[in-house]
């Protein structure tokens, strides 16, 4: 609270003070009482003045502030908005109050503008005098740059008095989720160019060739008991001599169902630029083209350990409450319990710092500073022991030691020896509060320790663990590093995290969801109707070896006369195949996509995205591209088995990077409509 | 962030010109009592240089060390003659002192930083930085300003006001504080330097106890929990300490075996 200005001016004055008091108020040998009454005088007036500022200042912190109430709006050019759109801009006003009572004499009032978030005009912060009564606005403009969520925190508070002698931060906490929604696109697919039918059925009604009660013409056959008179060709039924009747091809909607991977191998990267949002992109393409188009859509998020079926439906409410599930899908983070908790705490610590101070306060988060040194972390429940927590166990050892010397010590006063005992206390003593200083100090242990204490009490009432959540938080480096990737993702702050093990294993491979995905798929199958189109828009770089139920999965797909396109996210930063021979692909038709990999090798050469910094040196540049192109090798070598896999099946796999996959499926959705498949 | 008015001469902007002439007077106000009382004349123009320099370098250090030299120069000065129970040199010195200090410090807050300085918060093209065995090329350090504009007639009144008034307040309380009630036979000057400070404490207790016992009435429902789970975790630490350790060193123990078994 106090600044180092008022410090120094309070450490002036305490000598003063101390000086007035404790001097011998004397002149040479003569001893006179208000020898030093203008120093008091001096020290008191200013100190007096120093205690109101303090006292004032200290009831405006704690008491005054807790009263102020924020409000936000969001808006655009109509009204108040409760979704964004990704692209737009919207306008941010942000108002303050104060209570009766006391007014604030600086204060700096900003909101905590979101990641993801560009503030584009105006300013996020007020800074003035706060009168009571007073209502405070601002506002500023701000543009969505990625869809996902955003999340206003609320606004921070610096107070500080006019001579800036004390200072105090704090938070108001007024946190508003917002969706931002992707943007509505207008993306249609290729029509064909010839006539083939005479009949043009309305929007969102196909032909479908069985019977049924439409109006195109199917077949003839033998008229039979019950036929309606009016089905009776009567034609027909005079050249051949009995009687024949008209039997007609129904008419069904086209149903597409999205199988949307959420797990943790596309939520890798920074919300709104991973793989997650990419496919997120081309499935509310889809949803909007089809809604477009009357045609009914589904939709199927799955990750490694469940699936959330939609069923399919038409209409804008339906469409909106489909992009509302891919808004939240696609702010999904991913999370490992082998993220470490070094790289985590300081990221979630200072945000704490800034977004809940008050739940740092040691009032009510109280640490005690003896604790990592008498009661570390053993080293048997730490999952990667490094040789820093080995010094750091020794603590404890220090402390024996310590005790031991002390014990010693007593023993020598007791036989009288009151020098060396003296000395011996004291020489322990020093050695050992320097080693445990100088080891804490240089590897940030007993700082750490009393982050973590305090992140675990924050997550432990945040979460719903207390009373225990504490300490299990405390000791369980695993959980800790979960709920720290929990706590950092439910505020949207940017994170990262290791991709392999210390074996050298993927950690984002999740092969879990093959099987949650067959099951989904087979239960879509199971409530089909006519005329299916499932598109799977999912990571399988990862595991062309575990195909197996997948597989399995779209044959009886197949078997029942649906159709099955796999769209296959491509890491950022890697080259795809080509990207000509993409594009060439995406244009083609299904038979092409399915046919065996008919790849440009010419293309195969590599390329990075961003030309090399200059600090990196040659070695260290040779490595990295070394690296990248191994990387690349790999997953284009991986999507070659992906595409005859599923190729033997007829099934076309395509990726999301270069092409238009969007486009693609509606393509595929404008052929399903007119012929469909035989049955 | 720095604010955006610019900053031209502080004579020609409003609220800055208003404190610049308060220090200066307070400064002719402390050199001229000075020299009446019977203070080296060669000494009382240290306080007045320090001052001065504060005042035109913008030294932060000026204030502190204009009230340590002045305690050093009424240390050293020859007393005369003995004044009455209110002494009227001292009053003003006081309040000329105050008065200058509270006008330096709000200078301070409009011309330098108001707010303590974050060295992690850099704004501006990079450059070269010469520091305590270090060399470094960065941006400087971002400083928060109070807006010149921002400065009021009230305040600088009350400024003044301010300053006689607590000067008047501090007269009244040193010839009220005693020195020799109650002592059991300490030298009065420390008798007094006794009775200051456990006066003073139990009045910081006391006040603090208050906030302390407010902010606990007034705690959010998150604030409570924390307190209670921090109660808790005091009282049962060692018990789930160890509950937990053996929990973590079972699953770990786990992990390991599936890990061999995994092919």
């Amino acid at each position: 609270m106090l600044t180092s200005r008022g410090s120094t001016l309070l450490l002036v004055l305490i000598g003063i003070l101390a000086a007035a008091a404790l001097l011998p108020p004397t002149y040479g040998t003569v001893w006179l009482p208000d020898r030093n009454a203008g120093m008091g005088l001096l020290a008191v007036t200013v100190g007096l003045w120093l205690l109101w500022e303090w006292i004032g200042f200290t009831i405006r912190s704690r008491i005054v502030l807790r009263g102020l109430k924020v409000e936000r709006i969001v808006r655009d050019d109509h009204g108040p908005v409760e979704s964004l759109w990704a692209g737009r801009s919207f306008d941010v006003e942000v108002s303050v109050h104060l209570p009766e009572g006391l007014a604030l004499p600086y204060v700096v009032l900003a909101d905590r503008v979101p990641f993801g978030v560009e503030n584009i005009a105006g300013s996020e912060r007020w800074q003035g005098t706060l009168e009571a009564g007073q209502t405070v606005q601002w506002s500023y403009r701000i543009r969505c740059q990625a869809l996902g969520r955003v999340r206003f925190e609320g606004v921070s508070v610096q107070l500080s008095d006019l001579c800036g002698l004390f200072y105090h931060a704090t938070f108001l906490g007024a946190a508003a989720g917002f969706r931002v929604l992707p943007p509505l696109t207008d993306i249609r697919g290729k029509t064909a160019r010839l006539k083939r039918h005479n009949l043009l059925p309305p929007p969102g009604v196909h032909r479908h060739r069985q019977p049924g009660s439409g109006s195109e013409l199917l077949d003839l056959r033998d008229y039979r008991p019950g036929d309606p008179p009016k089905t009776i060709a009567w034609k027909v039924s005079a050249r051949r001599d009995r009687l024949i009747s008209k039997e007609f091809e129904s008419d069904v909607p086209v149903r597409c169902t999205l199988f949307l991977d959420t797990s943790n191998s596309v939520r890798v990267g920074p919300p709104g630029e991973n793989t997650l949002a990419r496919l997120v992109e081309i499935a509310t393409n889809v949803a909007q083209a089809n809604s477009g188009a009357r045609d009914l859509t589904g939709l199927c998020l799955f990750d490694e350990t469940k699936a959330t079926p939609i069923r399919p439906a038409r209409g804008s409410r339906h469409l909106a409450g489909l992009l509302n599930r891919l808004t939240d899908a696609a702010g999904l983070a991913a999370s490992t319990g082998q993220a470490s908790i070094e790289t985590l705490l300081p990221l979630a610590y200072s945000f704490a710092r800034e977004a809940y101070p008050e739940q740092l306060r040691p009032e009510v988060n109280r640490f005690p500073w003896w604790l990592p040194w008498l009661f570390p972390q053993p080293l048997y429940s730490r999952p990667r022991k490094r040789w820093v927590d080995y010094l750091e166990y020794g603590h404890r050892f220090y402390w024996l030691a310590f005790a031991a010397c002390v014990l010693y010590c007593l023993y020598l006063l007791g036989t009288g020896q009151i020098q060396t005992a003296i000395f011996l206390f004291l020489a322990s003593l020093v050695i050992t509060l320097g080693y445990l200083v100088f080891v804490d100090y240089t590897f940030k242990g007993h700082r750490a320790a009393r982050w973590r204490k305090r992140m675990a009490a924050i997550l432990s009432v945040q979460y719903g663990l207390a009373p225990g959540g504490l300490a299990l938080l405390m000791e369980d480096d695993r959980e800790f590093s979960i709920y720290l990737q929990r706590f950092l993702a439910d505020h949207h702050v940017p994170y990262s995290l290791p991709l392999y093990d210390d074996t050298g294993r993927y950690l984002f491979a999740a092969p879990e969801k093959i099987q949650i995905l067959s099951r989904a798929l087979l239960g879509a199958v199971g409530r089909g109707r006519d005329n299916e189109l499932f598109v799977l828009l999912v990571d399988l770089l990862e595991l062309p070896d575990q195909l197996g139920p997948l597989l399995r999965a779209v044959k009886a797909a197949l078997a029942r006369h649906h159709q099955v396109l796999v769209i296959c996210p491509w890491p950022a930063g890697v080259e795809a195949r080509g990207r000509r021979g993409e594009e060439e692909r995406g244009r083609q038709d299904d038979t092409e996509t399915t046919s065996r990999a008919n790849t440009n090798r010419r293309s195969r050469r590599t390329t990075l995205d961003s030309p090399p910094p200059r600090a990196l040196s040659q070695s260290h540049l040779r490595y990295t591209v070394l690296l990248h192109r191994l990387t690349t090798e790999r997953f284009q070598r991986s999507f070659r088995r992906l595409q005859r896999a599923f190729a033997r099946l007829g099934v076309p796999v395509i990726c999301a990077r270069d092409s238009e996959p969007a486009r693609l499926v509606i393509d595929r959705m404008e052929r399903l409509r007119p012929l469909g498949k035989l049955r | 962030m720095k604010s955006s008015d610019p900053i031209r001469s502080p004579w020609q902007t409003p609220g800055l010109s208003h404190y610049l002439i308060v220090g200066l007077v307070s400064l002719s106000v402390i050199w001229l009592v000075l020299l009446r009382r019977e203070v080296t004349p060669a000494a009382t123009l240290f306080p007045v240089l320090v001052g001065i320099l504060g005042i035109t370098i913008r030294w932060r250090l000026a204030p502190a060390i204009l009230l340590a030299t002045l305690a050093l120069c009424l240390k050293l000065e020859y007393p005369v003659r003995s004044e009455g129970s209110f002494r009227l040199t001292d009053f003003v010195l006081c309040g000329a002192t105050l008065a200058y200090l509270m006008a330096q410090y709000r200078l301070q807050s409009l011309m330098d930083h108001i707010f303590p300085i974050d060295s992690r918060r850099r704004e501006g093209p990079p450059r070269w930085h010469v520091g305590f065995l270090s060399l470094r090329y960065q941006p400087e350090i971002a400083k928060e300003r109070r807006p010149a504009k921002l400065v009021s007639r009230e305040e600088i009144g009350m400024l003044i006001l301010g300053s006689g008034l607590w000067a008047a307040l501090a007269q009244a309380g040193w010839n009220w504080f005693p020195s020799s009630w109650g002592n059991p036979g300490f030298p009065p000057h420390v008798w007094r330097a006794i009775l200051l400070t456990w006066i003073g404490g139990a009045c910081l207790y006391v006040v603090f106890s208050l906030l302390h016992y407010w902010s606990r009435r007034h705690m959010t429902v998150d604030e409570a929990m924390l307190f209670l789970q921090d109660e808790f975790w005091k009282e049962t630490r060692g018990e789930q300490r160890r509950i937990n350790r053996w929990r973590a060193w079972a699953r770990i123990r786990q992990e390991r075996k599936d890990k061999d078994l995994r092919p």
